[in-house]
């Protein structure tokens, strides 16, 4: 009995501190910076093609997405937009909004907006959307339940400035946020190599070839070609990272498995043309990041830097307070 | 909070309905593998519009899609879209090039989307190369009519 509660009282300890422990939870105003630029670019860039993609005189009519409007779960402020103006109107807001979520200013407001935004150009041509949408989404949601703001923002820079406490308000503890993106990094990385691994393409060894190949992609392959070591040995690498990362990330190889979730979306964005959807990757991946690796940043004499890395602004996580 | 959709089976299927709305409304109903799946070989997509006289005309549309483009793969994943499996999107798609190409006074549009086979690196050394015909499946989709176009 006495036995039983003892590991109770573990199990309860381990899952307060696995929650609510001690993390730098600074890395998600440094995910913020890293989504909300990606995206405001990915924006900027979009506004070539608005009206094709989003209007109703492009290659998406609303009739086109009767069933998705119709379905009483899926909404887009955009199935309400018909004229040219408020579509623009509304892109300018999305884009402004989507600036001040990168730089921190007025963030509490802002990300709710950048938030609805996204998920309704996403629902507005669900043809257009890709990868990159899907995860942006997930880890805006994550963003904007968590105190994002305190750091690294226009918003602490005024604050400091005029002397004024920053308020704190947010639907879950900052270290809570960060392990939900971490463990959503978990699940999807599982999942991306179960999949492979049901095709025979990866099984064989041929997938990273298979996906070189593709029209939308087309890297030069005459290096790959000559060297098909290289293409297997790449393909063989990936599904080790992909598979085992939920289960040796939270060990001590955390800084490797970093480091390779890193250079793999290095190279997809360098090889595929997909610098997006690499770039948001690689700043997903920096929920893992542990803030020890850049001790040396104090020896530089970027202590600023480095306390930020490792305080917690949050009390509500700052259970010990981490030196 | 997080998104974990699981494939279909009949646990999934009895616990995912409270979840529904949440998914959906957060844009986070992703096929459970959606993240990097196999390897995809992308779709050449192009039309051929008929005009009034049976005179038909191919225009590229994958092709002609600038790869430094920052949109390129929006735009090319709109194309992809381009199946049997999409007929309101295929059918807007084709409303849209009717529309565009009013000064010909077209009659009907269709599209034809060439999907590769995989081309093995021996092929590749030998000197072919992906999209080449006897490496390429043929999809022709239906005729779509345009408004007001037999007229």
């Amino acid at each position: 009995m006495r036995l039983m509660r003892l590991l109770i009282l573990l199990g309860w300890r381990a899952w307060e501190r696995f929650w609510f422990g001690n993390q730098p939870v600074v890395l998600l105003d440094v995910i913020r910076i890293g989504v909300g630029g990606a995206l405001f670019v990915a924006n900027v860039a979009l506004s070539s093609r608005l009206e094709e993609l989003y209007s109703n005189d492009g290659w998406m009519s609303l009739d086109g997405i009767r069933y998705q409007k119709a379905h009483p779960f899926i909404n887009s402020l955009h199935h309400h937009i018909t004229e040219r103006i408020d579509l623009w109107a509304f892109h300018y807001l999305f884009l402004g909004c989507l600036l001040l979520f990168a730089v921190g200013g007025l963030t509490r407001f802002a990300k709710w907006v950048v938030l609805v935004g996204h998920i309704s150009y996403s629902y507005r041509n669900p043809a257009a959307a890709y990868g990159t949408d899907s995860l942006s989404a997930v880890l805006l949601w994550l963003l904007c339940l968590a105190p994002i703001g305190q750091r690294l923002s226009v918003d602490r820079w005024l604050a400091d400035r005029h002397g004024r406490a920053l308020p704190l308000r947010s639907l879950i503890p900052g270290s809570t946020a960060l392990r939900l993106i971490q463990l959503q990094l978990c699940i999807l990385y599982f999942y991306a190599g179960v999949a492979k691994l049901r095709g025979s393409a990866w099984w064989e060894g041929n997938g990273v070839w298979g996906a070189l190949t593709n029209y939308h992609f087309n890297p030069p392959l005459e290096f790959l070609a000559h060297n098909y070591w290289l293409a297997i040995l790449l393909n063989y690498a990936t599904l080790a990272l992909e598979v085992s990362y939920p289960f040796l990330i939270w060990g001590r190889l955390r800084a490797l498995l970093c480091m390779s979730a890193i250079s793999m979306h290095l190279g997809i964005g360098l090889l595929m043309n997909m610098h997006l959807f690499g770039f948001v990757s690689m700043t997903a991946n920096l929920a893992f990041f542990n803030p020890r690796w850049v001790r040396y940043l104090r020896r530089g004499g970027l202590d600023a830097l480095y306390q930020d890395l490792c305080q917690d602004p949050d009390p509500a996580s700052s259970t010990d307070a981490q030196s | 909070m997080i998104t974990a959709p699981f494939p279909s089976n009949r646990l999934r299927n009895t616990i995912y309905p409270p979840f529904e709305a949440y998914l959906h409304l957060l844009y986070m109903e992703n096929y459970w593998a959606f993240f990097a799946p196999g390897p995809l070989f992308g779709r050449m997509v192009s039309y051929q519009l008929e005009m009034i006289g049976g005179k038909t005309i191919t225009v590229p549309l994958t092709a002609r899609i600038d790869k430094r483009d920052p949109n390129f793969f929006r735009i090319s994943a709109v194309f992809d879209k381009t199946s049997k499996d999409y007929p309101d999107y295929v059918r807007s798609y084709a409303l849209h090039i009717c529309k565009l190409s009013k000064p010909l006074a077209p009659v009907r549009v269709r599209f034809i989307a060439r999907k590769p086979k995989l081309l093995t690196e021996a092929l590749y050394r030998s000197g072919r190369r992906p999209f080449e015909e006897d490496f390429v499946e043929k999809e022709e989709l239906d005729w779509i009519e345009c408004p007001g176009g037999a007229s």
